[in-house]
């Protein structure tokens, strides 16, 4: 009889080794749900809301969108979702049943996180208390009510690939570029959109007039007069994370609401690496 | 005779003047509120230039967290009176919701003070830390407070 000693000492050290790996993921997946600015979208406005629980209405030209309940409720929220519906979802924009997602969800700059870091955030969505909360319904104009539409501005409008980074440019470019562009999908709300509501690449961050809720972004590009070119790598740093502009003012934006749930969460390594990125771009007139 | 007049028309001086303290016109106050708020922005980005060694004399730090310390009392009464201009970002949220906005009057206050010790000790990851801290106690209020415009 072999000693039992030692398979339950190797059991437990499997056990105690399985169970720090999964923290590890958790508490990863957490920090990339910040840099993702997923609470915004997914947590109704008010101090009671649950986070992550969605519902929060978003008015658009082309209807309003509700953000659905990403808390593991397995009927209301995404409880039933294996790794591969999670993947789908951000690299494809389709949903569990094969539908189309309309692009409020941006999978549109989604599609470039790695694997890695989809699955940490999945960790740490599924370690929340479940919420039992249902969407309503999104409220859109006729044209484009059924996911058909959804799928046919898909086929216009969005190129799925990983995010490669550059040998030429520094760790710190490529991190920045990251975050801007997939993670943290700056240019959904910073870059210009055409009729169809595709974004405009050769227009980089040059802002938005015609945001949802009646809302316009600045131009965040690096011209000196209509963008951002004035201020330097450490004021973009201290912006993302005390909401203070170079003149001492401070944001009171919607930008602000991303400051508190989203940069000022992040390292101030990973904040220089977007400032890093944000000084490389064109520089964009207008807006 | 002469000396009564020259007196009769400095107490009306006076009192005109007086009036003009007591009750300013709404344009006239949200203008002097925005100077303050400007005043308060100026140190403000001067002190964030020096706790980052990008410019000016830390010397004069104290200087700027001292200003901050002197205006921080005025707040409350630069929020007396309510005014519908146009190019005026108080929000009625501070008239309608009082004793939140006095909390967040309160947060700015106390990271003043915050900063205002650490400053003494002239430590400098001490001092942006608590800046930092008191840039957040700014975006705070003005989130709900401020009519949000783009940046």
């Amino acid at each position: 009889m072999r000693s039992p000693g030692l398979l339950v000492v190797t059991a437990a050290v499997f056990v105690v080794a399985f169970a720090s790996a999964e923290e590890t993921a958790v508490s990863r997946g957490e920090y990339l749900v910040f840099a993702g600015g997923c609470i915004d979208c997914h947590t109704e406005a008010g101090k009671q809301a649950v986070q992550l629980a969605g519902g929060r209405p978003l008015e658009t030209s082309f209807g309003t969108f509700y953000s659905p309940n990403i808390t593991p409720d397995p009927t209301t929220g995404i409880g039933q979702w294996t790794d591969e519906n999670f993947l789908r979802a951000f690299w494809e924009g389709v949903n569990p049943d094969g539908d189309h997602y309309y692009p409020s969800f941006p999978y549109t700059s989604y599609t470039g996180v790695s694997r890695k870091d989809l699955l940490a955030m999945k960790a740490y969505l599924f370690s929340l208390d479940p919420v039992v909360k249902q969407a309503p319904e999104h409220e859109l104009a006729l044209f484009i009510s059924t996911r058909l539409a959804a799928g046919a501005w898909k086929l216009r409008s969005f190129e799925p690939g990983r995010f490669v980074p550059s040998e030429n440019r520094s760790t710190a470019w490529n991190r920045g570029a990251y975050l801007v562009r997939h993670l943290g999908h700056c240019g959904e709300c910073h870059t210009p959109r055409d009729s169809f509501g595709a974004i405009e690449n050769d227009r980089e961050l040059a802002g938005n007039s015609d945001m949802p809720d009646g809302d316009s972004t600045p131009n965040i590009s690096p011209h000196r007069l209509d963008g951002i070119g004035k201020w330097a790598v450490d004021d973009i740093e201290y912006f993302l994370d005390i909401g203070m502009l170079p003149d001492g003012d401070s944001t009171g934006s919607v930008m602000s609401a991303v400051v508190d749930n989203s940069t000022s969460k992040l390292t101030k390594e990973d904040r220089l690496a977007i400032a890093t990125y944000l000084k490389s771009v064109p520089a964009q007139r207008g807006e | 005779m002469r000396q009564t007049i020259k007196r009769l028309t400095l107490l009306i001086t006076l009192a005109i003047s007086l009036a003009a303290v007591a009750e300013p016109t709404p344009e006239d106050a949200a203008k002097y509120r925005q100077s303050i708020m400007k005043a308060l922005s100026g140190h403000n980005g001067a002190i964030s230039m020096m706790v980052r060694g990008k410019a000016g004399d830390p010397d004069n730090l104290g200087n700027h967290v001292q200003a901050l310390v002197n205006l921080k009392g005025e707040i409350e009464s630069l929020f007396e009176q309510s005014s519908d201009l146009e190019d005026d970002r108080a929000l009625p949220a501070i008239w309608e919701n009082p004793e939140a906005f006095a909390d967040a009057i309160e947060n700015f206050q106390a990271a003043v003070e915050a900063l205002s010790e650490v400053a003494n000790g002239g430590e400098m990851q001490a001092i942006d830390a608590a800046h930092r801290e008191l840039g957040k106690a700014c975006k705070g209020c003005h989130e709900d407070f401020r009519l949000k415009k783009q940046d």
